[in-house]
């Protein structure tokens, strides 16, 4: 077990290859910059001080890399405590955002109010609906067949995504070809590459009071994964505080959607990776979950747009390191129980 | 009086089975109370009623005086602890961590535990000689080592009343006696318990107050020498159990007699044996054999 000292020196460690990791980000690219340059730029506009004197190189920090950088911190970190949240409330390793459908539903709300024309904030509401609604469908199928087990929630996740899956396949298929198709499937597969400030600013109230409300219940999340009369003989209202915390892990889930489309294997991987470096305890796990997912998704987020000539789906990276990483830990946990 | 339970029925709607019936009975400050019954009778569901988790279809549970169906379950667990079944749970906290959600009936919502309630939960382990336990995961550590964690996490949400349902099941021999020993400890440092078991013996040992829930789901409730009998124990398990006092250890025993299966010799002879005159040590039990 860890103790206090170590966990926040690991949480400092974090912060500190963030940093680096932000620093690094701004410098590479098809104009590359100096580590000292992106530093002063930054330092200028921070401040408001006098413009550096390379006006293309302030361009491309402040205008494209920078809002990147944020969205992928951002997007990162909320998209792992969401997945840690899930798991501690449904007491089940193997669930996470996409798992329960609720990324898959955030993203057909979102086409729905793409087919509507609707502006950025009628999107995140639709995404909000469609990834709630998800999640309400995938934790009713084991109660109606009167399941507890955690594979039963995992196929009801799976059932919940195909069928979102062929609905987002119908969107798709009467969506205008010219204009709203691409949009759709930019959505679908993931990318940072459209995202702009303003766009990432109207969803950061609803990440900032998700992330606060799910921070202040942390420890109750680990009360609710002893399970739901283990919970209930310690005095916790379980319905009522996991309701809360599924509402606001789904706001953090659809927020992300709405500037980033849907991200796979983010919130299942990182929470499992961030207890091995913290141990399984909410109040340690979700401060480190969304540091080490802020770090992943930024440096996924630079491979994507330097690696090859054009910009690669996010998708397709965090599924090729997320999916052999889970693997590993399904065999890791298997050596444990022998 | 800590409960007042008032004609108790429950039926398990999806199964159409009804578990209790017309079951009464009173618990008193610091008393002890086992309950006895063959699988399926409904004890676990009892403890469940009385808990809160399960609402019964008639009757009326008092604690305190007032109507458990009206309280929270935050104002029951301030004075009902419950020691389920020990589960393995997903998440391998720490033994200390584990003990400490205790607290959570005596912290506000959105809150943490302070430094009050790590100690009260460190006294616990201490309590129960498992410090050494403190900072393993609860994953991994033995069956009667979760038993007495799960016990320690009941004392430190300091309730007045401590629920077992079948503390000594899946425990070894030693492990059962221990958790025995820490239960009549608790009772005399003025919990007042209730334990489920499926072991008559261990009614025995725990003394105190029997409660037998029949086939039919009623309940008979005494002081443990008056309910348990051969005849009833026969009753209720449908197999012939001895109630043997045995000098060396100084109490009366509940002991099965010899397997009849297996050879015809054997089965022979326990025939002859049902023949012969009582010896002096299978006479009827008194009352003054329990003490």
């Amino acid at each position: 077990m860890h103790s206090k000292w170590l966990v926040l020196s690991i949480n400092l460690f974090l912060l500190a290859a963030l940093a680096v990791c932000v620093v690094w980000s701004m410098c590479v690219g098809k104009y590359p910059i100096t580590p000292l340059e992106s530093l002063q730029i930054l330092y200028a506009n921070v401040f408001g001080l006098a413009a550096p004197t390379d006006q293309m190189a302030e361009k491309v920090v402040m205008g494209l890399r920078l809002p990147r950088i944020l969205a992928a911190v951002v997007i990162g970190a909320a998209l792992s405590m969401s997945g840690a949240t899930y798991q501690g409330i449904f007491k089940n390793p193997l669930v996470s955002p996409d798992f329960l459908g609720v990324s898959s539903g955030a993203c057909i709300g979102a086409a729905i109010a793409i087919l509507m024309s609707l502006s950025g904030t009628g999107i995140q509401i639709f995404a909000f609906c469609g990834g709630l609604l998800a999640v309400t469908i995938t934790v009713a199928i084991p109660r109606l067949l009167k399941s507890d087990s955690n594979i039963m929630l995992v196929l009801s996740g799976i059932i919940v995504g195909g069928l979102m899956g062929s609905l987002l396949g119908l969107l798709k298929y009467i969506a205008d070809p010219e204009t709203q198709l691409a949009s759709i499937v930019y959505w679908q597969m993931g990318s940072l590459s459209y995202v702009n400030l303003p766009t990432l600013g109207s969803v950061m109230p609803a990440i900032i009071v998700s992330t606060i409300i799910i921070l202040s219940m942390s420890w109750w999340i680990d009360v609710i994964s002893l399970g739901e009369r283990d919970a209930q003989t310690l005095g916790v209202n379980v319905r009522r505080t996991r309701n809360i915390a599924i509402l606001c892990s789904t706001l953090l889930t659809a927020s992300a959607v709405c500037v980033a489309g849907t991200i796979g294997w983010l919130g299942l991987v990182i929470p499992h990776f961030a207890r091995m470096l913290v141990g399984p305890e909410n109040t340690r796990l979700l401060p480190a979950a969304a540091l080490v997912g802020a770090i992943f998704l930024l440096l996924v987020d630079t491979a994507a747009r330097t690696i090859g000539s054009s910009e690669m789906p996010l998708s397709i990276l965090t599924g090729i390191i997320g999916a052999p990483f889970f693997a590993w830990l399904l065999y890791r946990r298997r050596m444990k129980l022998h | 009086m800590i409960y007042e339970i008032n004609h108790l029925s429950f039926t398990y709607p999806q199964a159409n089975r009804s578990v209790l019936n017309d079951v009464s009975l009173t618990l008193a400050e610091g008393a002890i109370l086992s309950i006895l019954g063959p699988n399926g009778a409904g004890k676990s569901t009892l403890l469940n009623c009385m808990a809160g988790l399960l609402t019964p279809a008639y009757g009326e549970i008092k604690l305190y005086g007032k109507d458990l169906s009206t309280m929270t379950f935050r104002e029951i667990a301030q004075v009902v602890g419950y020691v389920q079944q020990i589960h393995s749970p997903a998440y391998g906290y720490s033994v200390l961590h584990f003990v400490t959600m205790g607290r959570a009936p005596r912290i506000p919502m959105f809150g943490r535990p302070g430094e009050a309630d790590k100690k009260a939960a460190w006294d616990a382990l201490e309590t129960l000689g498992i410090t050494h336990l403190a900072h393993k995961p609860y994953t991994e550590i033995s069956g009667g080592e979760m038993q007495k964690a799960v016990i320690a996490r009941a004392m430190v949400q300091e309730p007045r009343v401590i629920l077992f349902d079948e503390p000594t099941a899946h425990l070894d021999s030693g492990n059962q006696i221990r958790v025995l020993n820490i239960i009549r400890d608790m009772a005399e440092r003025g919990y007042s318990v209730v334990m489920t078991t499926h072991n008559p013996d261990h009614a025995l040992l725990l003394g105190g107050e029997v409660a037998i829930l029949g086939r039919d789901g009623r309940l008979q409730i005494g002081p443990c020498s008056e309910i348990i009998t051969e005849e009833l124990l026969l009753e209720i398990y449908n197999t012939r159990l001895c109630l043997i006092p045995v000098p060396e250890v100084s109490r009366v025993a509940c002991i099965p007699p010899r397997l009849n299966q297996g050879d015809q010799r054997t089965r022979g002879r326990m025939n002859v044996l049902r023949l012969v005159k009582p010896s002096p040590m299978s006479r009827s039990i008194r009352p003054a054999d329990y003490e």
